[in-house]
């Protein structure tokens, strides 16, 4: 039981994890705070579940539900957030918005009832750890995370757009002076973002379900993640991820009434103890 | 056509509602070293800013960079046709190592005669020594160095460079007065922010004075190093 909880704990951490750290990236160089992140997140779940059923392919489901929502996160910044950048109160009502309508129209479309993606085959099943059946699928969505996890930190440390994106979050101005087109990057980083965000609704849709409110609930629990990692920082993702998910199943499965307060305080202590979070860097 | 690398035609500059920068206009010849001298708050930085567009400044007037007009110019594309700049407080990225400050910035030069990192290094072995660190964990005077060294791997034709000797040693200050002065047999033009008047009368050629946003006095190095007066009444010396 202990050790199960354990690792639903670390499974809601890795999908925590692949949501937060993209609209976490956007934040360390845009300044903004997505809140069409969860819109993305549900959107990516739906499309995966139609592709899915489609072609009978759940990685077509996957890369379809990150290539679409990728399209609209690049149309979002593209077409209105570049033009009210720097007017912070403009660009919250603009992510904000565009959230509800997206809830809205998913709404109208696949209606209200929830909705599973069903495991693939190959990802079915379960293996023994010590007296735990641990599903395979858990494990899938660990091992993802980790890749990305990996994955981006090796751009971030190691290549040439990695350095641009650093010195992007610490200082877009003087970033732009050295002759880069600063504005390129925080497309391509909200693009990404909005890639990773579809991606985590359709593999998450096959953990929990694809149902209206989902898209709320994940955004309160990634906003969450950040607010005690730290704004802008990868390693305070991590740790976010790890804390909140850990808080969520635990709290579940031994204070079930408690639960969603379990996962705000440790918000409130550290928002008293350090404001920027555990990792944070940005104050404003 | 004029004869300028840089020249700036009635720029008005504001924050907001503020109106910091007024009818200011100045002509920076190729390869000329110019300085820009003012008290505190006289409206220097907001100056250099103004060139880049940077800041959210809101500007009104022409900005001619070899005779081509850049105010309506993005920043990275004024940075691109060759100025680089040292703002005021070095500015150096937290995240971003030693070596990736000049990494980030380096542009070669076809024919090979420009500016490389391993040449900043060479000339400055405190942080050729200190590469892997983040840029911001040096010292006061190293942090300047770099932040020069990082305008010059960019390979400019123009630095704009805002308070080069702010909180640094008279060692450090020494040093950066021999590149400024190097940078012209390179043939890169310098235009320099200084409340440091001894430095920036061994610098410059030419001196303009900046009182509360008007460019108040224009004159030569060695007039404006004998005009005692003008040094009291502008710059209260
Ligand atoms: N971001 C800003 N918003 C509003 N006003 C500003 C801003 N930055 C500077 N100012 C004002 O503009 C005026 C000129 O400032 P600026 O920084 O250009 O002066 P400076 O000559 O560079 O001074 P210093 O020698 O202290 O660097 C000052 O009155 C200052 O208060
Ligand atoms: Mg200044």
């Amino acid at each position: 039981m202990l050790l199960m909880t354990f690792i639903n704990g670390l499974t809601i951490a890795a999908l925590l994890f692949i949501m937060a750290v993209g609209l976490n990236l956007s934040f360390g160089l845009l300044r903004i705070v997505n809140l069409t992140h969860g819109s993305f997140y549900l959107l990516g779940g739906y499309i995966g579940l139609y592709v899915y059923k489609a072609t009978e392919s759940w990685i077509f489901g996957i890369v379809a539900a990150g290539i679409v929502v990728a399209i609209i996160a690049f149309i979002e910044e593209f077409t209105l957030l570049r033009r009210v950048r720097g007017k912070p109160t403009l660009e919250t009502l603009i992510t904000l918005s565009l959230a509800i309508i997206i809830s809205d129209l998913l709404i109208v479309i696949w209606g209200g009832n929830p909705k599973t993606i069903k495991i693939p085959e190959l990802l079915k099943g379960y293996v023994t750890l010590f007296d735990a059946n641990v599903p395979i699928y858990n494990i899938f969505i660990f091992c993802f995370a980790c890749f990305i996890c990996l994955t981006l930190w090796l751009i971030l440390q190691k290549t040439k757009i990695g350095m641009i994106i650093r010195a992007g979050v610490d200082n877009f101005e003087i970033t732009s002076t050295l002759g880069i087109n600063i504005q390129l990057v925080f497309t391509l980083v909200f693009t990404a973002a909005g890639f990773l965000a579809g991606i985590g609704g359709a593999i998450g849709g096959t953990y929990l379900m694809v149902a209206p409110g989902e898209d709320w609930r994940i955004l309160t629990y990634t906003l969450l993640v950040i607010i005690i990692g730290g704004m802008g920082s990868f390693g305070g993702t991590i740790v976010g991820s790890i804390i909140i998910g850990m808080i969520f199943s635990f709290g579940n499965v031994y204070v079930p009434q408690f639960s969603l307060f379990l996962m705000f305080a440790p918000v409130a202590i550290t928002l008293v103890i350090r404001p920027k979070g555990l990792f944070g860097r940005i104050t404003s | 056509m004029s004869e300028s690398i840089l020249s700036i035609k009635d720029l008005n500059s504001y924050y907001g509602k503020s109106h910091v920068l007024q009818d200011v206009s100045i002509n920076i010849n190729p390869l000329e070293r110019v300085a820009i001298l003012g008290r505190n708050g006289m409206g220097k930085s907001t100056l250099m800013k103004s060139i880049l567009g940077l800041g959210g400044i809101r500007r009104d007037g022409n900005i001619y960079f070899n005779d081509e007009n850049i105010i309506k110019k993005k920043t990275y594309e004024i940075a691109r046709r060759g100025i680089a700049y040292v703002p005021q407080g070095r500015q150096l990225f937290s995240l971003l190592s030693v070596e990736e400050h000049l990494a980030i910035a380096y542009k070669p030069v076809k024919g090979g005669n420009g500016w490389t990192p391993k040449m900043v290094f060479d000339i400055f072995p405190e942080i050729g020594e200190r590469k892997k660190i983040s840029g911001t964990k040096l010292s006061g005077g190293e942090q300047q160095i770099l932040a020069i060294g990082r305008a010059l791997v960019k390979n400019p034709s123009l630095i704009l460079m805002d308070e080069p000797s702010e909180g640094i040693s008279t060692l450090v200050l020494e040093r950066i007065l021999g590149i400024c002065h190097r940078l012209t047999k390179q043939g890169i033009t310098l235009f320099l922010v200084e409340q440091n008047l001894g430095l920036a009368l061994s610098v410059a050629q030419k001196v303009y004075i900046l009182v509360n946003g008007r460019i108040v006095h224009e004159a030569s190095a060695e007039e404006f190093n004998a005009d005692k007066e003008s040094q009291h009444n502008f710059l209260g010396i």
